[in-house]
């Protein structure tokens, strides 16, 4: 849990999202208060169409707030330029997604060293980081294969050594299990329950009570505003055996 | 470190779709091989005209029958028959100062025959000093004299090809008689073997005095052309105005406008030749230039194309951290990268064809050299380098464009 003493990775206050459609104009997101502190394993729950994608895009800077304001490490995200957005895209978060966005015919490593080709890491340096995230997730066997080669828990533990690669402030996972069978979804969340417990950040989007179950935190959005923020005394299980009861 | 991951990844996309980039490039390709192939053949044909009219001689002056525009070529260059000059203007321009020999020439084409051997030569006739003019040299025998010229005498210097398909191994030329139309001709000289010069195959002709030629070859008493040779090289202008002077006194002409000759040095003449072959090749490469762009527009076609395929890709790469710039660099890698391939194949493909120019020219018999410049060659890199920019870069930068949350969205 976290120290309510530490800085927050995150605050947002009052944050607002409108998006324009000729005359039309859809308040994607009404208000959204919260800070998360580091270490957290926080998801984000709603139905469909409630907002918290639009929130996962702001937190992970590929968006920005209509209104409100959103601090990052203590840095106003709302002030930030489109280059020091992608810097912190590629250096502060590692993004999961629910259809695992692989590069077609490019191996594992090749995909998971791509944000490191956007860094000014070394080609020795980014080689090794490569390897230790594959390493990471189990699929150094796989290391040679072509993303199409791989399953769809492959593919997304592939996104999470992708996600991994850069050593990220934090995880931001978008549906995980949405598009794997329940065994799989069961593996992909005991990864993440073990990269929280070593002390990584983790904020995921699911419209599933039962996934939102295994973070620590749920914040509830409903209709483009938090409408719960609650706090997991006990967590299910990591290994997601009884997803498969 | 960035680039070079960048480049190859731009390479591995080319590759993944061989044919499409292949096809991408053909614009490129063809451009090129028109601009190295037009290059190459008016430098072979700069050469060529050039050899030809230096084989005429060094300090030579033509002097043709006819007047001309300033601009444009004497009449009698149509094949416009004018008789305006005669020998004795020869002779005449043969006493001016700085002139060290005058030839008067007359021409036909004529069957040459010897016992029952037949073949087809030109028919010359030209003056005693005709060996000093030109670079023609004597192998056996004798040319000539003043006397032979003004006897109208019926002797004959052949030619290397003309002894070879008459006479053979079997025997001495020199001593026998040919027969042009009705007269039989003895032959005083056999020519060294020279090629062409100034276009006339000179190993296929027969030399005859002009006197002979005029009367009892072709029924005339006009000159085709004369040529004189000047002593020094800075004395040709002076000469060129002597020789118009003496014409238009012999031939009663007041004015310049009046001329029924024409005067040129042969070194004015390469000078124009060399301004219009200038002249021409700036036209072809302009049009040519056309074909690179259509050619470039082929890339930029290809390449919108490839980013609406790839815009999951760019929204991928802008989530992982990639900015504008690496966005519009990897998509500028590929159409640069196709543009160089292009124009290197271009560059291969249009010296293999200027070469098969040259042999088959050589092969007819002319000297005619294959030229393939650095100038040619960095002008097609250079030329392959912008297209590749200036078409790549609307593309690139429509892929940079994207917004990431859109592109990702993209199915």
């Amino acid at each position: 849990m976290s120290n309510k003493k530490e800085k927050p990775l995150i605050k947002v206050e009052n944050l607002q999202r409108c998006f324009r459609t000729g005359e039309v104009e859809t308040l994607a997101l009404k208000k959204a208060d919260f800070s998360i502190f580091p270490g957290e394993f926080v998801a984000i729950m709603g139905p469909s169409g409630s907002g918290k994608s639009t929130l996962m895009h702001i937190i992970g800077f590929l968006d920005k707030a209509t209104k409100g304001k959103y601090v990052f490490k203590g840095k106003n995200v709302n002030k930030l330029s489109e280059d020091e957005l992608a810097d912190l895209r590629n250096q502060a978060v590692g993004f999961i997604f629910q259809s695992f966005n692989l590069l077609p015919r490019t191996t594992v490593f090749e995909n998971v060293r791509l944000p490191l080709m956007y860094s000014k890491k070394t080609n020795s340096k980014q080689k090794k980081l490569a390897e230790e995230a594959i390493k990471s997730v189990s699929l150094l066997h796989r290391r040679d294969y072509m993303s199409n080669q791989l399953s769809g828990g492959e593919k997304q533990r592939v996104a999470i050594a992708r996600a991994l690669v850069n050593e990220p402030d934090i995880i931001l996972a978008d549906e995980p299990t949405g598009n794997l069978d329940s065994k799989s979804g069961g593996q992909i969340m005991k990864i993440l329950q073990d990269l929280n417990e070593k002390g990584k950040t983790i904020i995921m989007v699911t419209h599933e009570q039962y996934t939102a179950e295994h973070a620590r935190r749920i914040i509830n959005i409903r209709d483009g505003s938090v409408f719960k923020d609650t706090r997991i005394k006990q967590r299910r299980i990591k290994d997601g055996q009884d997803l498969i009861k | 470190m960035i680039l070079s991951s960048t480049i190859k990844m731009g390479l591995k996309n080319l590759r993944a779709q061989k044919m499409r980039s292949f096809l991408t490039m053909l614009g490129i390709i063809i451009g090129i091989t028109s601009i190295i192939v037009i290059n190459s053949a008016i430098a072979g044909a700069e050469s060529l005209i050039t050899n030809q009219f230096s084989s005429i001689g060094p300090n030579i002056v033509g002097i043709l029958p006819g007047g001309s525009e300033d601009e444009g070529p004497p009449a009698a260059v149509m094949g416009i028959v004018i008789t305006s000059l005669k020998d004795e203007d020869t002779e005449a321009i043969r006493k001016l100062p700085h002139v060290e020999a005058a030839s008067s020439y007359v021409s036909s084409t004529e069957t040459i025959s010897w016992t029952n051997q037949k073949t087809t030569g030109s028919i010359y006739g030209v003056s005693p000093e005709f060996p000093k003019i030109s670079d023609t040299k004597i192998e056996s025998g004798g040319f000539f004299n003043i006397d032979d010229e003004k006897g109208y005498a019926n002797v004959a210097v052949i030619g290397k090809q003309i002894k070879d398909e008459l006479f053979g191994n079997f025997a001495d030329p020199l001593g026998q008689k040919i027969k042009i139309k009705k007269g039989k001709y003895l032959i005083i000289g056999v020519m060294e073997e020279q090629g062409t010069s100034g276009f006339v195959n000179m190993d296929n002709t027969v030399l005859v005095p002009v006197t002979t030629a005029q009367k009892k070859i072709l029924g005339i008493n006009h000159l085709g052309f004369i040529r004189a040779k000047v002593d020094k090289k800075e004395n040709i202008s002076r000469t060129v105005k002597d020789i118009e002077y003496l014409l238009r006194d012999r031939h009663n002409i007041d004015k310049k406008e009046g001329d029924d000759f024409t005067v040129t040095a042969v070194q004015d003449a390469l000078q124009a030749l060399t301004m219009i072959t200038t002249a021409l090749q700036f036209f072809l490469v302009a049009i040519v230039s056309i074909a690179l762009i259509v050619g470039g527009i082929g890339i930029m076609n290809i390449m919108l194309a490839s980013v609406t395929e790839r815009i999951k890709e760019i929204g991928l790469r802008k989530a992982v951290g990639a900015k504008k710039k690496h966005i519009v660099y990897q998509f500028l890698v590929e159409t640069i990268f196709l543009s160089f391939l292009g124009a290197i194949i271009g560059i291969v493909l249009g010296s293999l064809i200027s070469l098969i120019i040259a042999k088959v020219v050589n092969y007819l018999g002319y000297d005619w050299n294959l030229v393939i410049t650095a100038g040619s060659i960095i002008t097609s890199c250079l030329f392959a380098f912008v297209i590749g920019l200036a078409f790549g870069l609307y593309p690139a930068k429509k892929a940079a464009k994207f917004d990431p949350i859109e592109a990702l969205r993209y199915e």
